[in-house]
């Protein structure tokens, strides 16, 4: 195999997931945001449901969505693939035998596959996180401190964000609709669907938005308790309009119940 | 083989087989002189049977749907189906899907065509590589392998996108 890796590689290191058989792909139930499942539903033209599944909470988060009255919160997941196997690779698995595989959307992977095995402390250093499954030896400490990994971190925690604002306007309508019979986990994809069309054409709407320095400028106000979104920064005034019409969004959204 | 191998990080082994054609077929690859040809395949997943069976890079949603995993990677000839040229026209191969039936008011001409002028042209600088391995063998009984031919094809591509870079006069900006 070695003759046949690009040529070009030469001198960088392998990458630790070509070989690996650890089935990280299987062991987890993979857990997404709104963004993550805009991305894949626009890009694939699948309906969320076709691979998007509901988990229950133990514990309310601020990504915890509910259906009915009671409650209960959920959260989306990638469904998982139909195996003998007692751990279920997920839906987008392609095994290719021997315990390999690869990922079926790569380009279009959510970010907690884009950013595993690592994570961002509050002081802003990105780790190798020690609760995975990944061989010790990969992800080390030079890997995982290049700036994409950081980048990818910060975008992830800039879209689980917003998120939280979605599924806090969602939860408000579960609250406050006079029709609480037409709740449906079917209605809760199409509502994520339209709102990130809408957060999609703020962002394309000319709002100023340098995406690296934003990210990190908005990831480090939420590792201090802050979010954009619930009020004005000043280290985001640069970015205040894109900012500002992220937080319409939600406001777009079952406005006759918000009168009162 | 060569794109997908590298993109993936996967040895082809992994996902082509190579399957007997016949003895004219322009990508007829032999590993002995005088010897079969074949042609290289992309591996399907689990036992060919008469309803044939799914691409290895197939994967299929809990409601059936199913979709290609290799997304932009995928060959040329899955990248263009279902259209196809007849006599310079643009066709759609209207019978070949068993989910339904395609006219060629489903095609988008200039993609498709491009597409399909892709993989001529691919096609042929294919069969001018083979031709060259194939040309190359060594005289009875000497053999070659599949991983020797695939180093070839490496190696050939490597040549082409050199030739491409020197030729566009452009910059490599690649890392």
């Amino acid at each position: 195999m070695g003759s046949m890796r690009d040529p070009d590689a030469a001198g960088r290191p392998a990458n630790p997931c070509a070989s690996c058989t650890r089935r990280c792909c299987h062991h987890y139930i993979v857990t997404v945001n709104g963004y993550d499942a805009w991305v894949i539903s626009s890009g694939l033209r699948l309906a969320p449901e076709q691979f998007l599944v509901p988990v229950a909470q133990k514990t309310r988060t601020p990504h915890g969505f509910e259906i009915d009255g009671s409650g209960r919160t959920y959260e989306i997941a990638l469904d998982k693939a139909k195996a003998r196997t007692k751990e279920k690779p997920c839906t987008f698995w392609v095994s290719l035998g021997e315990g390999i595989g690869r990922c079926g959307i790569y380009p279009l992977r959510p970010g907690v596959c884009q950013t595993y095995p690592a994570h961002i402390e509050a002081s802003g250093l990105v780790l190798r996180r020690d609760d995975v499954l990944c061989p010790t030896e990969a992800f080390g400490a030079e890997v995982v401190g290049a700036p994409q990994w950081r980048q990818r971190l910060r975008q992830m925690q800039v879209q689980y964000d917003i998120y939280a604002r979605a599924v806090a306007r969602w939860n408000c309508h579960v609250g406050r609709t006079a029709r609480p019979e037409h709740l449906s986990l079917f209605g809760y994809y199409n509502y994520l669907m339209h709102f990130y069309d809408r957060v999609a054409e703020a962002f394309g709407a000319g709002n100023e938005y340098d995406e690296t320095a934003a990210n990190e400028c908005w990831g480090r106000l939420l590792a201090r308790g802050f979010s954009p979104l619930a009020e004005d920064r000043p280290e985001m005034a640069r970015w205040a309009g894109l900012v500002s019409a992220v937080r319409e969004v939600a406001f777009g959204f079952f406005v006759e119940e918000l009168v009162d | 083989m060569v794109r997908i191998s590298r993109a993936l990080d996967l040895p082809p082994r992994s996902f082509v087989s190579l399957c007997p054609t016949e003895p004219d077929a322009a990508d007829g690859v032999q590993f002995e002189r005088a010897g079969l040809k074949y042609q290289l395949v992309l591996n399907k997943r689990g036992a060919v049977r008469a309803a044939g069976a799914p691409c290895i890079f197939l994967w299929k949603l809990s409601d059936g749907h199913a979709q290609c995993g290799l997304g932009a990677l995928r060959p040329l000839v899955c990248r263009a189906y279902p259209a196809s040229l007849a006599d310079g026209l643009l066709c759609a191969a209207g019978d070949a899907c068993t989910c339904r039936r395609w006219s060629v008011s489903d095609l988008d001409p200039e993609a498709d065509k491009a597409a399909l002028h892709a993989v001529l042209e691919e096609a042929q600088r294919y069969s001018l590589a083979v031709d060259a391995w194939n040309a190359a063998l060594p005289p009875p009984p000497a053999q070659r392998s599949f991983s020797e031919f695939c180093q070839f094809a490496f190696a050939a591509e490597d040549e082409y996108l050199a030739g491409q870079r020197g030729g566009s006069g452009g910059i490599d900006a690649r890392p």
